[in-house]
């Protein structure tokens, strides 16, 4: 303890433990443990990051620095140049935005909150405005926005990790899988009067104009019709001297053709669902704190080295 | 992957590498290590396939087509009173025997590691580390045995008698050819290659040069995986804490410590150890 008043008694007995490098070993450990345990969390981010990464690393600055007072000069300066280091980049990495979770998004349902842990529990929290996602060809494009106010908007790529603020908060794509729910219907619709066959994929509630003036609109859709019939969908046929609105079937391919009455012949090739979203949302934050923490703790390990190679040469040549 | 989870475990191996081939005693602790490292490897392979059951619970790959994305097939059953039931199943293929073979491998990598750690040798040169060897790469063995590929009609047939799921009326098949690749795979033929590497360090003992020891110890392996958290959160454009970030950044900041370690080897290469592990579970998550 060079350089440091003599203790006794409890304080002592303190001093021994904090600088103790098996301390520093075990906290070494927790922190592996605990970045171990994060590793497969269901909302994205680590779901105790606070115990178990930050904890162990903010006590990791002092004892790191406690159990190389008795070191080498050069080795107790490169030690708490990296202790430095580490908390800047904890000081960083808290500047660097938090709150993280995941929202689920599907396709044209948009979503005001998302996922987060709060005190060991998953919770909603607030986005603030309605986060709309479409998967277009470019990537995942991502509004935010409440009513006529316009917060932000970005295109994630779909392959990569890249985040993109929107708004006040970066978001990432965490993943991509079909959806449950029922969302838009495949139709085939082919002139009763004959002629070749048109395909239309129509969302549930919007309608496909034809040439003839004919607007096929889908009401409602079902993945089982009665638990029995299969998938289906209630369509609407606006056309010149009627309408005519009626359950339609992909089991039952031929029935509008049998029984239907529009210009047009209905055939429902498929139901199929949107595909869910699952977008990575935290609080946006500067970065250079963090990344000049890493850069000290680079440092640190780099001075380390140059000392280590300086005095093995200098070693080999006394010898 | 992320290209910066393969260099934070290259970071993490470079200590291996000159551990294992230093003087007979420390070579013995790092070889311990090694082992301990096998075992964690399949430990947190076994905690990271949901649901983490008992011994005979299967572990299941999910099956996805040539894109990544997960395949279903939509099945038609029929059930009592005439009664239909549509469900969307999952291809999922089974990986029989996983959960046994990752115990054996935990169980071999902890036997080694302890009895590298005795003075005395048990058994002929080798043997010690050869059981880390064995259990992850049996465990690797059955692992990578298990991905099947599959298409058609005949892959859901195939998939659909592995229940006993009553009549089933119909059923839809994937557009595209689907395998299913276990979750941790990869995980484990890295701690059967570090568990060779022991091996090999004990089968032809050869220590490295000085220098090199230096170039390749734990803190060099620091400044390659702190790289790597530099990368990734330039990568991502942001320090989120992520589960991945966050091993990332425990990697570095284990290998760091370890480096700064004086004077136990046992200290440094359990610190060693865990960061490879770490870092290979990482390629799992």
């Amino acid at each position: 303890m060079a350089g440091l008043p003599p203790m006794r008694g409890p304080w002592a007995s303190a001093w021994a433990v904090i600088a103790s490098p098996w301390t520093t070993w075990g906290l070494g450990l927790w922190l592996a443990l605990g970045a171990a345990m994060g590793l497969w969390s269901e909302t994205g981010q680590h779901p105790a990051q606070g115990v178990a990464l930050q904890l162990p690393a903010a006590l990791l600055v002092f004892t790191l620095v406690a159990s190389h007072l008795t070191a080498s000069a050069a080795r107790l300066r490169w030690a708490a140049v990296y202790a430095a280091g580490l908390a800047t980049a904890l000081v960083g990495g808290w500047l660097a935005g938090g709150e993280a979770g995941v929202a689920e998004v599907g396709g044209a349902r948009p979503t005001e909150s998302y996922s987060r842990i709060v005190a060991g529990r998953k919770a909603q929290a607030h986005l603030g405005a309605q986060l709309q996602a479409q998967l277009t060809e470019g990537g995942v494009s991502l509004t935010l926005a409440m009513k006529e106010n316009h917060l932000g908007d970005a295109v994630l790529p779909l392959d990569g990790v890249a985040e993109a603020q929107v708004g006040r908060w970066a978001m990432h794509l965490a993943d991509l899988a079909e959806g449950d729910e029922p969302a838009y219907a495949r139709l085939k619709l082919t002139p009763r009067t004959g002629g070749d066959p048109i395909e239309r994929a129509v969302r549930t509630g919007s309608a496909t104009a034809m040439d003839d003036g004919t607007q096929i609109m889908v009401m409602r859709l079902s993945p089982d019709f009665g638990r029995a019939l299969g998938p289906a969908a209630q369509l609407q046929i606006d056309y010149e001297g009627g309408t005519n609105t009626a359950w339609h079937f992909v089991d039952s391919p031929d029935l509008d053709a049998r029984v239907g009455i529009s210009p047009w012949i209905v055939e429902l090739t498929a139901v199929a669902s949107e595909p869910r979203l699952t977008v990575g949302v935290r609080r946006a934050g500067p970065t250079g704190a963090a990344l000049a923490g890493f850069g000290v703790m680079l440092v640190a390990l780099l001075g380390l080295m140059a000392d280590q190679l300086r005095a093995e040469r200098s070693r080999e040549g006394a010898v | 992957m992320s290209a910066a989870v393969w260099v934070a475990l290259v970071g993490a191996l470079l200590p291996f590498v000159g551990g294992l081939f230093s003087s007979a005693d420390q070579a013995r602790t790092w070889r311990a290590s090694a082992g301990l490292a096998a075992g964690l490897i399949a430990a947190l392979v076994w905690i990271s396939t949901p649901p983490v059951g008992a011994l005979g619970h299967p572990i299941t790959a999910e099956a996805t087509d040539a894109a990544g994305a997960p395949v279903s097939s939509v099945v038609v059953l029929q059930r009592d009173g005439g009664r239909r039931q549509v469900r969307r199943l999952p291809l999922r293929q089974p990986v029989d025997g996983a959960v046994f073979a990752l115990w054996a491998a935990l169980g071999l990598g902890l036997l080694g590691a302890g009895l590298q750690l005795r003075k005395a040798d048990v058994g002929p040169r080798g043997f010690a580390p050869a059981l880390p060897l064995l259990g992850a790469g049996a465990a690797a063995a059955v692992f990578a045995g298990a991905s099947g590929a599959a298409s058609g009609e005949a892959g859901v047939r195939a998939y659909l008698e592995r229940f006993e799921v009553g009549a089933v009326q119909s059923f839809t098949v994937p557009d595209l050819p689907w395998s299913a690749q276990p979750e941790g795979t990869l995980a484990l033929v890295v701690a059967a290659a570090l568990a060779g590497l022991a091996l090999l360090s004990a089968l032809i003992p050869q220590a490295l040069d000085r220098r090199w020891r230096i170039l390749l110890s734990p803190s060099r392996g620091a400044i390659v995986a702190s790289a790597a958290v530099i990368w990734r959160m330039i990568e991502v454009g942001g320090l989120p804490w992520r589960g991945v970030e966050g091993a990332l950044w425990a990697v570095a900041a284990l290998l760091a410590i370890a480096g700064f370690e004086r004077a136990s080897a046992l200290r440094r290469s359990t610190l060693v150890a865990a960061a490879f592990a770490l870092a290979a579970a990482a390629l799992a998550g």
